[in-house]
């Protein structure tokens, strides 16, 4: 049996013994001071991997900070056929297994998520006071459209009738809505149950119905704080970004990517179910939003990349057929001739 | 049973037991990681070291009188930086970043091995999932909460408003106090995982004590023009030092700043000077003290003249920082052992000249080997002088945090 020198501490003051070394079939046997002690290869511990052709130090599980320090660099590797839960491949296996695991859980936890529709955000968004949800989305809108808002009078008193028209009856619903002046075909809500129309959108619509059609899909993502939602989004999805790099990052990145977040295909269909609902309940037909649809889809193709939160609206068939499916109902148109022409000129 | 058995429960009992050990429920260095909040069972009322079993007569004679032994320290280059560097970014890389805790381990367990005492290498005991740990808890107690802040005050005030500037001024404050307190833990957190021939090293003070001075000496500063600069180093490393053990062994800096202050004047002066003339020259021609034909001739010499001056200013600021090294360190006692150092500032110069070409040609990936290199210049000048009681120094006996030094890494202090 070979035989190795080495030193033994027994952690209990810094002193060393010169000792004498030898693989058992027992164990490690350490010798030396007229003592011997045999420690069990399954006890052996290490705090780094032993590696083949260096100096090994070993310690044992059941006395702590006891160390047995072997120069010979031909000892590591025929302990390594005793104890090869000290060797590099079980070190791998016990230390970064877990955390490749642990990526691999993260970013599962995040797919999951995704595809599946909980949302932590939108609970979380619901404890967001109401004053403090209509202060974020005033400051949104104000950087959005860099505050030039389109104010006549005339056209403000049609766009506030249409709203108090859709809203719910009875309800504590307190949508401001606007238009601003955007060089987009566009419409977006902001936290706070703040709507903005983009002038361009207005241009677009054909008739007041599909405006009130585009308005009511927008109230709906309003009352299900879809808005509210994908802030938190995007808070959570940064702070996992700096605990992924490290540091944190600048909020305005943060506020730039809030505005290009996609809603998911399922808040597109909670928005259409309420604007049939919000539309059939106001009496307003829900046809002209098909077409305006249908019109966008025209225009710029489904995939369309041309604005931030309509563009996210898949303009599929399926949500065209949709609303064509939901039936008719008697319906007015949503405002009069002159509420309309009033609310074309409201940028005038 | 001259060790203890390890098969018997005996006077150490089971590691992850209470028991009458030194160290109570203190992890095994190589027990696997991810568990490391075993710690203590709340750290009070450490039972009295139980007689200790018969250590067998050491070779140096019997314990007591005449263990006195000279240590030789001596730095054994680690083989092979470049390749774990390699590694650490790629699978950096690869774990979005997550990896870098687990790299941070592998450096230093290299490093700490190449720091040999008496032929004995330190021992790095830290784990990746402790850094990782401490990470997550500063990131979710200090970390998110103000980022959160900021993001609300941005989002209520507009990005525009005076408000998002003022308000978060307590913060960065409060954040200055904490830079103190997290290089303090960093180095409590790195002594109590460095482990020789068994024994550890620990920190007995308050960390929030030493981020207490820190922040007010630190204001000073700007009072004094920089000259507190010297008093305040000297007075920072004393806390240091003098809470710093090995095993139940203090570390002592007795050290004042008188000595530091004569290289700083030196590099106070003639910083003061280079910054005096970059202000003064376009001063003088706008008083056209020097004429536009004479600007012209003298432009040359006076470029010349303030890159000479720029070298030499930093020059003197490397004799400061090699004659405080030299002499702090010298102060340091241990026991009955000292130490002395000899680093120069050309040295210092050379090394950081290389370092900074290294991590510029290697786009910071061999950022470890730089380190290695950093601590081969300074473990190859520096020796242990005098004899070590080695008998009379017990186990430290105070537990282990479980979690690493987040506050640093998220503060960015590294000194490793």
């Amino acid at each position: 049996m070979e035989e190795f020198a080495g030193t033994y501490s027994d952690g209990q003051n810094a002193l060393a013994l010169d000792v004498r070394v030898w693989l058992g079939g027992d164990g490690l046997h350490i010798s030396g001071g007229g003592h011997e002690v045999i420690w069990p290869y399954d006890q052996l511990v290490s705090s780094g991997p032993v590696l083949a052709r260096h100096p090994a130090q070993i310690g044992c599980k059941t006395l702590a900070g006891a160390r047995l320090h072997v120069e010979d660099i031909r000892f590591a590797g025929s302990l390594m056929d005793h104890a090869p839960h000290l060797g590099h491949r079980a070190h791998n296996r016990r230390v970064l297994a877990p955390m490749f695991a642990a990526v691999l859980a993260i970013a599962a936890l995040i797919a999951g998520l995704y595809v599946s529709n909980i949302s932590i955000a939108a609970g979380i968004a619901r404890l967001i006071p109401q004053g403090a949800r209509a202060k974020m989305g005033d400051q949104l809108a104000k950087s959005m459209t860099h505050d030039r808002f389109c104010t006549r009078p005339e056209g403000v008193a049609a766009l506030r009738a249409l709203t108090a028209r859709l809203k719910r009856p009875g309800s504590k619903d307190a949508f401001v809505v606007r238009v601003g002046k955007m060089g987009m075909v566009n419409a977006f809500t902001v936290p706070g149950q703040r709507i903005i129309i983009s002038e361009k959108l207005l241009d677009f619509a054909d008739g007041p119905d599909e405006l009130a059609g585009v308005l009511a899909h927008e109230m709906g993502h309003a009352l299900e704080l879809h808005p509210e939602a994908s802030i938190v989004r995007s808070f959570g999805l940064s702070a996992l970004g700096s605990l992924m790099f490290g540091q944190s990052s600048n909020m305005e990145t943060l506020a730039a990517l809030m505005l290009q977040l996609a809603y998911s295909r399922q808040a597109e269909r909670q928005a259409d179910g309420w604007a049939l609902k919000l539309l059939r309940q106001a009496h307003i037909d829900a046809a002209p939003l098909a077409t305006f649809f249908r019109k966008i889809r025209k225009k710029y193709g489904d995939s369309g990349r041309f604005l931030t939160a309509l563009s996210t609206h898949p303009a599929t068939k399926e949500r065209i057929a949709r609303i064509e499916a939901a039936g008719h109902w008697v319906a007015t148109p949503a405002l009069n001739k002159s509420q309309w022409a009033a609310l074309k000129k409201i940028c005038d | 049973m001259p060790f203890g058995n390890p098969n018997h429960p005996g006077p150490y009992g089971n590691s992850n037991h209470p028991g009458p050990h030194g160290t109570p429920g203190q992890t095994g260095p190589g027990a696997p990681a991810g568990q490391p909040a075993n710690t203590a069972p709340s750290g009070q009322s450490v039972p009295p070291r139980p007689p200790a079993p018969p250590v067998p007569p050491a070779p140096g004679g019997p314990a007591g009188g005449g263990s006195l032994q000279p240590v030789k320290l001596f730095w054994k280059h680690p083989h092979d930086m470049g390749g774990l560097s390699f590694k650490i970014w790629f699978l950096t890389l690869l774990t979005f970043g997550l990896y870098r805790f687990w790299g941070k381990t592998e450096v230093r367990r290299k490093l700490w091995n190449a720091v040999l005492l008496n032929h004995q290498p330190l021992e790095y005991t830290g784990t990746g999932w402790e850094l990782f740990l401490g990470f997550i808890i500063v990131l979710i107690v200090v970390f998110l909460p103000v980022m959160a802040l900021f993001f609300a005050l941005a989002l209520y005030f507009g990005p525009d408003s005076p408000m998002v500037n003022i308000a978060p001024i307590p913060l960065y404050v409060f954040f200055f106090y904490l830079t103190g307190v997290a290089i303090y833990r960093a180095m409590r957190y790195r002594l109590r995982r460095t482990r020789w021939r068994g024994i550890r090293g620990t920190m007995t003070g308050n960390p929030w004590a030493y981020g207490w001075t820190y922040f007010w000496t630190t204001l000073t500063l700007p009072f004094t023009l920089g000259w507190s600069y010297p008093w305040r180093k000297v007075k920072l490393a004393q806390l240091l030092v003098n809470d710093s053990h090995f095993g139940t062994q203090p570390f002592r800096l007795d050290a004042s700043w008188k000595p530091l202050l004569r290289p700083f004047a030196a590099a106070w002066l003639v910083s003061a000077a280079a910054i005096g003339i970059l202000l003064l020259l376009p001063l003088a021609k706008e008083a056209s003290l020097i004429g536009a034909s004479q600007t012209k001739e003298m432009a040359p010499y006076v470029i010349l003249g303030f890159i000479a001056l720029l070298l030499a200013s930093a020059y003197f600021w490397l004799r400061f920082q090699a004659s405080s090294m030299n002499y702090l360190t010298g102060q340091t006692s241990f026991g009955s052992a000292g130490f002395r150092l000899d680093v120069t500032p050309g040295g210092l110069f050379m090394l950081m000249l290389t370092n900074l070409l290294i991590v510029i040609f290697t786009v910071g990936i061999f950022a470890p080997v730089t380190l290695a290199r950093a601590m081969r210049y300074v473990m190859e000048r520096m020796e242990i002088t005098g004899a070590v009681d080695l008998a009379a120094i017990a186990q430290a006996t105070d537990s282990i945090e479980g979690m690493g030094e987040g506050l640093a890494d998220a503060f960015d202090i590294d000194a490793f």
